[in-house]
């Protein structure tokens, strides 16, 4: 694990980003650390732009953690450009961010300045040639080599840089490097892309008379998703989650929303995931205002149909379906699915997930020994009579009842995983047999022995 | 009761499969009581030596064979009848072998019924016992007709009953029989966790993933008898089966004859051959006559050879010399053999009778009957044109490298266990650091020293992986090639063992390294490459160029006291064996003053006599502190030479024969059990053996304790006193050469790197020291190598283009070519000898262009303006071209911490300031090294120095020896076990330290003992930074952040924790 961030305070002792958290526990043991979340970080900027965008609609976010404002034409509104920076500052600081600002004429300069000059910087066109003098090279961002080979003959400042024949200095860090120098000073324009805001997929309507009962809700709700799904067929996008509001006239807000297993843009599926809600739907004294969000979706792939393998085909979307309809009514967390899992071990050799969120298909892999069906997810221990047979029971007690077994195959020896410390495995190596009951069960049966004594258990039953 | 044997084991020789040692399988057979253990990796009989030796040892019947695991995926067991039948496998896994790349095989099935004459054959049945099976087994049983058979296994798997009831079809159908077996894996069931990790290992995969790759039981292990029997009830033939085939069978590796090659002796009987060759070079070694008693000597040395038939092996080193001879490679003949007449005679060792005893009939017994030990060093850079002559003189069917088996040792696996338990990379490296030279003894990893790491020590997985790393140190991993042990053959080297291709190209090795070689009594011999010599070859060749003088290794002058002086004062960097710090410190001591005492000086700093408590009885003897006494007359015979203290291996040996009643043959088993395998437990017979021996001798207890513990040592580190001697010649060759001609020797040295125990800075240093004037590479006056050239006051050493880091040598050789008057500008360089102009910016950090009066960053800026790989012809003669018209502009100069930051980046070594002398004001309260020497004993004092080695030898006992260096030369730290533990990571891994402690004194010798040590390495980093080092210390904060606030931020990627910049610049050489 290397560190990706790290405090002032532990800046301040020495340590740096990109080194190995035990080095860094080494020195200081009781260093506070918390996983990186890239993820997290890249929807905190995404956040933090969108917070940004009251001051100008013109933002857009660089590479790393640095964001850009376009604020020509919006820093009066603000009480200026100085008090903007302030204001921003302070917000952020609130917030709890540790920001730096930088404003001038470039985007260069100000990243420049945001970076290696004096926090809140606020360069003046004419000051610019003056302040930036004494600039790191860093500043420039220009290619690494070049900054490095900038360094390597003692060019250390933009001003260093400045003073040399730009002829010379094009054979040496190249046109990049130049364009950085002239995109700093403002000599070459740079293309920002700002951020464009998403179109939004909401469909609303509001109703001068309100809705009084749910067949009107049905029909505005069947309007609604009409025009949803007709922009969506545009975009190749399905519904994943959607989420309708209803208005009602006393200001209550109603909310139901739906999940799909599959992107879809099939519109009497999706009414009918959202009309099995309206059972308990009360619309009081009329609905005026309705809103549908699709607040999830995801590309539709046009599923090629097999020629000869329709039924397959219509039974997984028939599957689909059913998985929807389900976990609609239900709930998506009640509604589950095996999927294959690689292990000796026959509680680990499968494991659950919810049917509404499937990983990615894979393959069950046979094991040498047959599985049952069903497996107990406790083992039933069945007590033999008294006489302790260590081989071959032939009879066993089994929900109070004496029945007679016989064996059919086995062992299928099972040691417990050794790396882990499973509770259930305690008892150490399993031998697994399999048992026709004299009422004609099939039972797997498992053998645990210890030094005393001899343990029988039922863990599935076949068919 | 019914006799079964197992015909099917892997052992941990199918690398990364097998979960227990070959000798492991053999031991717990005969525990079982089995009728026998056929040993059969897949594909190789690497292992089957081993597991032979223990079955001689231990009286276990074994049968030799291997597992064929053909291209189309059948799987056969191989299990040769008789010696004709041995050799088709080994040709048959040759074929295979030396068809694919390193450590493959591809056998096709036409190859099996080729060689298949006198071979049982087991073939193994799939998962799906399906009709392709049941063709298959058609096909080999009308081929193969009586010798197949069919394995079957009952490893509860669920339904075994059904399967062996339908493989018993299938046999009778077939007519087939059919042979029970556990496929083993492991010898006994308690090694399925190191099953599971090395399939993790194989599969490069976490356990989690492994799945069902893993074994689901332990069931493939060694089973009795008695358990067979039940597991296969109702098929009881196929128990019966292993024994008729264990009958049938009638070949041990005892049966492996070995015969000298014979076309060394030109048709003649060797002994005559022998005894010409001799005759005709005594006239050219004894010019004045041959003295009486040398020819002795002769008469019955060659009586010997004669008794034993060694002729043919002195002839076949004789000619392999007479190559090197005849090409000027310098080479020189140790070991236990060499140090005869005959030898010194036939030119391989140089060392004259007169000079010191022989001792060879010591080495050549009689009744011991195995091959004389001879090795030959060579230049190392020259060593692969001998090798190639062999391989062209005997053809690679007879002559072939003897392998080296590679172990896991503890830090590859700790890292691959780790990896395999899902251990993140971070912690592993820092467990990595934590068992820096764990050894066998002390093997505890405490929670402290894994907190110290910065590690959870209550995290359950470390402790797993720290205890599977134990188990696994050990296993084999993969072969490689011994260093140059030949094995040579009269017949066909692959009838008697299997040989593989090399990943080195044009070399083949044979599957068994040199301890089973020992076992089975084959010749080898040992072509190695010694970087002294190469030195001392171009010292030599320096000598006679610009002085005139014709030296060779027999020719020095003896006995020169100047040269002794020099060593007396532990003046030997780069004198070969002595220079090390052990050796440094005990030089003083020893004070050598001939060339015997040299000879003790080599074999006495060894972990053989430190261990055994031998160095300091000595030294007290030979100062006359302690009377010379001897603890019998018997044992004075022995022990004369060396003061009544044993230093010697065939001293030790001599001992366990004279004192405690050994054989000869005993006492060199003993040696052997000490050598290799010492956790076996054989040891404990042998020391009781030798202690009772001992005293029933009438000798003390603690003196033979003492003994025993010496060859204990010896096993494995010992010097014989032959192999002392020739070592000893050239610690005389090289001192003579560093104290009258030390240009000579620092520039023979750098131009043979990389050797030795000190890189070039330290090297250039010690040149320096010795008044020998240095200059820095250039351009215009620099070759390839390190060149003397004239200068005012004598020659004067010229650093070749070699110490610029990433410059291919064909470069130089261009800049060299095409130097004519020489280089004006940096654009010479690239239109006159086509340098690329990424090279020239290498020469221009390297500060070449001194002589064009260009600094580092004019010439950088000079060759930063050259555009394109080559000159375009159209320019190529013009004198001025666009490019050439340059403006000349000024760039800042770089100031002196810069300039030396800049040369250890380019050249690791600086002949401006050192980089402790610009950093010394920082450093308030440290002195230099100088005043150590006339500091007192006992005396506090902290100092500080880059790292250039640490050490910790095993015989130690946890203690560490540092070597710093500062401006003034090199300081000695010794850092006791305790201060360790605190100072761990530290001591470890830094490369620039503050040390404070307390002086020790032994006359001139100094070391410093720790009590503190504190990481300076940030401080490297801090040289180029021209404010740093002319600002006053911060004394308070060691560790506070000297940059501007807040530190200016840099690119992800290039961040890299200060010690890591120091570690690629100042690289300490580390050895434990």
């Amino acid at each position: 694990m290397f560190v990706s961030a790290l405090s002032r305070n532990a800046g301040n002792m020495g340590f740096t980003p990109g080194m190995s958290l035990a080095d860094i526990r080494a020195a200081a043991p009781d260093m506070l650390y918390y996983d990186a979340n890239p993820m997290k970080d890249a929807k905190c900027l995404r956040n933090l732009l969108r917070w940004v965008s009251q001051f100008t609609p013109r933002v857009a976010r660089g590479d790393g953690q640095n964001l850009y404002l376009d604020i020509a034409g919006a820093s009066h509104l603000f009480g200026g450009e100085q008090t903007l920076l302030e204001t921003i500052q302070n917000q952020l600081t609130a917030f709890g961010f540790t920001a730096r600002l930088g404003l001038a004429d470039s985007k260069a300069a100000a990243w420049g300045f945001a970076h290696y000059g004096k926090n809140q910087s606020n360069i003046r066109a004419d000051t610019l040639q003056d302040t930036a003098k004494n600039l790191p090279v860093e500043a420039l961002q220009m290619s690494h080599a070049s900054t490095a080979f900038c360094r390597r003959l003692g060019l250390k400042t933009i001003e260093a840089l400045r003073k040399l024949p730009r002829a010379t200095l094009a054979n040496r860090i190249g046109l990049d490097g130049l364009k950085r120098l002239d995109q700093f000073f403002g000599e070459q324009a740079e293309v920002t892309k700002f951020a464009r805001h998403k179109e939004r997929l909401i469909e609303e309507q509001q109703f001068p008379d309100p809705l009084a009962t749910n067949a009107g809700v049905e029909a505005a709700l069947e309007t609604l998703l009409e025009r949803l799904c007709q922009r969506l067929s545009v975009l190749q996008q399905g519904v994943r989650n959607a989420r309708l509001l209803l208005e009602r006239v006393d200001h209550d807000t109603i909310e139901f929303s739906i999940q799909l297993v599959r992107p879809s843009i099939n519109k009497p599926m999706l009414q009918r995931l959202f009309s099995h809600h309206f059972e308990t739907l009360d619309v009081g004294f009329g609905i005026e205002r309705m809103v549908l969000m699709a607040e999830q979706t995801a590309p539709i792939s046009a599923r090629q149909m097999g020629l000869n393998d329709t039924t397959s085909n219509n039974h997984s979307e028939l599957l689909d379906g059913l998985i929807n309809r389900l976990s609609n009514m239900f709930g998506h967390q009640y509604v589950q699915r095996f999927s294959p899992a690689d292990s000796h071990i026959p509680e680990r050799a499968f494991s659950r997930e919810f049917a509404l969120y499937p990983s990615p298909p894979q393959s069950w892999i046979t094991p040498f020994g047959k599985r049952p069906l069903r497996l107990l997810k406790k083992p039933i221990s069945v007590l033999l009579n008294d006489k302790i047979e260590p081989n071959m029971p032939e009879t066993i007690f089994w929900h109070d009842r004496e029945c007679q077994i016989s064996l059919l195959s086995g062992p299928e020896r099972i040691e417990p995983d050794w790396w882990r410390d499973d509770p259930d495995w305690r008892n150490g190596t399993r031998d697994y047999w399999w048992a026709k009951t004299d009422f004609g069960a099939l039972l797997w049966l498992y053998r645990v022995c210890d030094q005393q004594k001899t343990q029988w258990f039922i863990h599935g039953l076949g068919s | 009761m019914l006799h079964f044997a197992e015909l099917h084991t892997t052992t941990n020789f199918t690398f990364l499969e097998g979960a227990s040692h070959p000798e492991d399988y053999v031991r717990r057979a005969k525990e079982l009581g089995l009728e026998a253990i056929a040993i059969t990796d897949r594909n190789s009989l690497a292992g089957v030596v081993r597991a032979y030796a223990e079955a001689k040892k231990i009286g276990q019947r074994i049968i030799i064979g291997a597992e064929l695991l053909l291209v189309d995926g059948q799987n056969l067991v191989a299990l040769p009848k008789d010696r004709n039948a041995y050799g088709r496998l080994c040709r048959l896994i040759s074929l295979g072998r030396q068809r694919a790349k390193k450590g493959q095989c591809l056998i096709h099935k036409e190859d099996v019924l080729e060689w298949s004459e006198g071979i049982i054959f087991i073939l193994l049945a799939p998962k799906e016992l399906d009709a392709i099976f049941e063709a298959q087994l058609r096909y080999w049983a009308d081929a193969l007709k009586t010798n197949l058979y069919m394995a079957a296994e009952n490893l509860c798997q669920g339904h075994d009953d059904m399967r062996l009831r339908r493989l018993n079809e299938i046999s009778s159908a077939q007519n087939v029989p059919m042979v029970a077996t556990n496929h083993a894996l492991m010898h006994i069931p308690q090694n399925r966790e190191v099953a599971d990790i090395l399939t993790c290992i194989r599969e490069h995969c976490t356990i989690e993933e492994a799945g069902q790759r893993l074994q689901k039981n332990a069931e493939r292990h060694l089973k009795n008898a008695e358990e067979m029997q039940h597991l296969f009830a109702g098929f009881e033939t196929a128990i019966q089966n292993t024994q008729e085939i264990s009958r049938q069978i009638d070949f041990s590796l005892a049966e492996l004859k070995y015969e000298y090659p014979d076309e060394v002796s030109n048709g003649q009987e060797p002994q005559v051959e022998l005894e010409k060759l001799i005759t005709q070079k005594i006239p050219f070694h004894f010019p004045a006559g041959i003295p009486e008693k040398v020819m002795t000597l002769i008469k019955r040395e060659l009586a010997i050879i004669k008794e034993l038939n060694y002729a043919p092996y002195f002839l076949t080193i004789y000619d392999i010399v007479k190559f090197a001879r005849g090409e000027g490679i310098l080479c020189q003949g140790r070991g236990s053999a060499a140090n005869s007449v005959i030898c010194f005679i036939l030119g391989i060792t140089s060392i004259s009778p007169e000079r010191i005893d022989m001792v060879f009939e010591r080495f050549i017994s009689v009744e011991r009957n195995e091959p004389p030990d001879i090795d030959v060093d060579f230049e190392h850079e020259r060593r692969e044109e001998v090798i190639q002559y062999i391989y062209k003189k005997y053809g690679r069917h007879r002559a072939g490298l003897s392998a080296t088996v590679i172990c896991y040792r503890s830090r590859s696996a700790i890292r691959e266990v780790g990896k395999a338990l899902g251990l993140s990379l971070d912690t592993l490296s820092s467990m990595t650091n934590l068992i820096w030279g764990w050894s066998e003894s002390e093997k505890a990893t405490s929670h402290a020293q894994i907190k110290a790491a910065g590690l959870d020590p209550n995290d359950k997985r470390l402790e797993l992986c720290a205890n599977l790393t134990r188990k696994i140190m050990g296993y084999p991993r993969h072969l490689s090639q011994h260093v140059g042990g030949f094995i040579i053959t009269k017949s066909r080297l692959d009838d008697i063992v299997p040989i593989e291709n090399a990943a080195m190209e044009n070399r083949t090795v044979i599957e068994w390294d040199k301890d089973d070689i020992d076992t089975l009594g084959i010749l080898k011999v040992d072509v190695l490459g010694l970087g002294m010599l190469s030195c001392i070859r171009k010292a030599f060749a320096l000598l006679k160029t610009h002085y005139s003088i014709s030296h060779t290794l027999s020719s020095l002058p003896e006995d020169d006291p100047e040269v002794y002086e020099m060593l007396c004062k532990a003046d030997s960097v780069g004198v070969f064996q002595v220079e090390s710090r052990a050796q440094m410190s005990f030089l003083p001591r020893m004070q050598p003053r001939e060339f015997y005492d040299l000879v003790i000086e080599v074999a006495i700093v060894r972990p053989g006599p430190i261990q055994g408590d031998m160095v300091h009885p000595y030294i007290r003897r030979r100062d006359g502190i302690e009377e010379v006494t001897f603890p019998s007359k018997a044992l004075e015979e022995v022990l004369g030479k060396t003061l009544g203290i044993p230093l010697f291996q065939e001293q030790a040996m001599r001992i366990a024969i004279v004192g405690a009643g050994f054989s000869p043959g005993e006492a060199d088993q003993l040696r052997r059990a000490m050598a290799t395998f010492r956790k076996m437990g054989t040891i404990n017979s042998f020391r009781d053996r030798f202690i009772k021996g001992m005293q029933k001798n009438g000798y003390e207890t603690d003196f033979a304790e003492r003994c025993f513990k010496q060859i204990e040592g010896f096993g494995e580190y010992g010097f014989p006193e032959s192999h002392a001697a020739s070592f000893a010649l050239l610690v005389y060759v090289s001192a003579w050469l560093k104290c009258h001609y030390p240009g000579v020797f620092a520039c023979a040295l750098l131009n043979s790197q990389p050797m030795g125990f000190y890189a070039p800075a330290q090297i250039v240093r010690d040149a320096q020291e010795h008044g020998v004037e240095i200059k820095p590479v250039d351009v215009n006056y620099s070759q390839w190598d390190a060149i003397l050239e004239a200068g005012e006051n004598g020659l004067i050493l010229r650093l070749g283009l070699r110490q610029i880091k990433g410059l291919k040598q064909e470069d130089a050789e261009w800049i060299v070519a095409a130097r004519q008057n020489g280089y004006t500008t940096v654009r010479d360089l690239w239109v006159r000898a086509s340098i690329r102009p990424a090279t020239l910016k290498r020469l221009a950090d390297a500060d070449a262009f001194n002589s064009l009066e260009l600094s580092r960053r004019d010439a950088l800026w000079q060759a930063s303006g050259i555009k394109g790989e080559k000159p375009l012809p159209l320019f190529s003669h013009a004198k001025e071209d666009e490019q050439a018209l340059d403006p000349k502009i000024t760039l800042p100069e770089m100031h002196i911490g810069e300039n030396v930051l800049q040369d250890y980046r380019s050249l690791r070594m600086t002949l401006r300031d050192h980089p402790l002398k610009l950093l010394r004001p920082q450093f308030p309260g440290t002195v230099k090294a100088k005043f150590l020497l006339e500091a007192r004993h006992k005396t506090r004092l902290s100092v500080s120095g880059l790292v250039l080695a640490r050490q910790r030898p095993g015989t130690a006992k946890g203690v560490i020896f540092m070597t710093l260096e500062d401006e003034e030369g090199s300081i000695n730290v010794i850092i006791w076990r305790k201060i360790f533990e605190r100072f761990r990571k530290i001591v470890m891994t830094a490369r620039m330290v503050r040390v404070s402690g307390v002086l020790e004194r032994k006359g001139i010798v100094t070391h410093l003992i720790a009590n503190h040590v504190t990481d300076f390495s940030h401080y490297l980093e801090k040289l180029d930074d021209e404010n740093f080092l002319t600002q006053t210390p911060d004394t308070t904060l060691i560790n506070s952040d000297f940059h501007p606030k807040p530190p200016p931020k840099k690119h992800m990627s290039t961040q890299r924790h200060p010690r890591d910049v120091a570690k690629s610049l100042f690289p300490s050489r580390d050895f434990h």
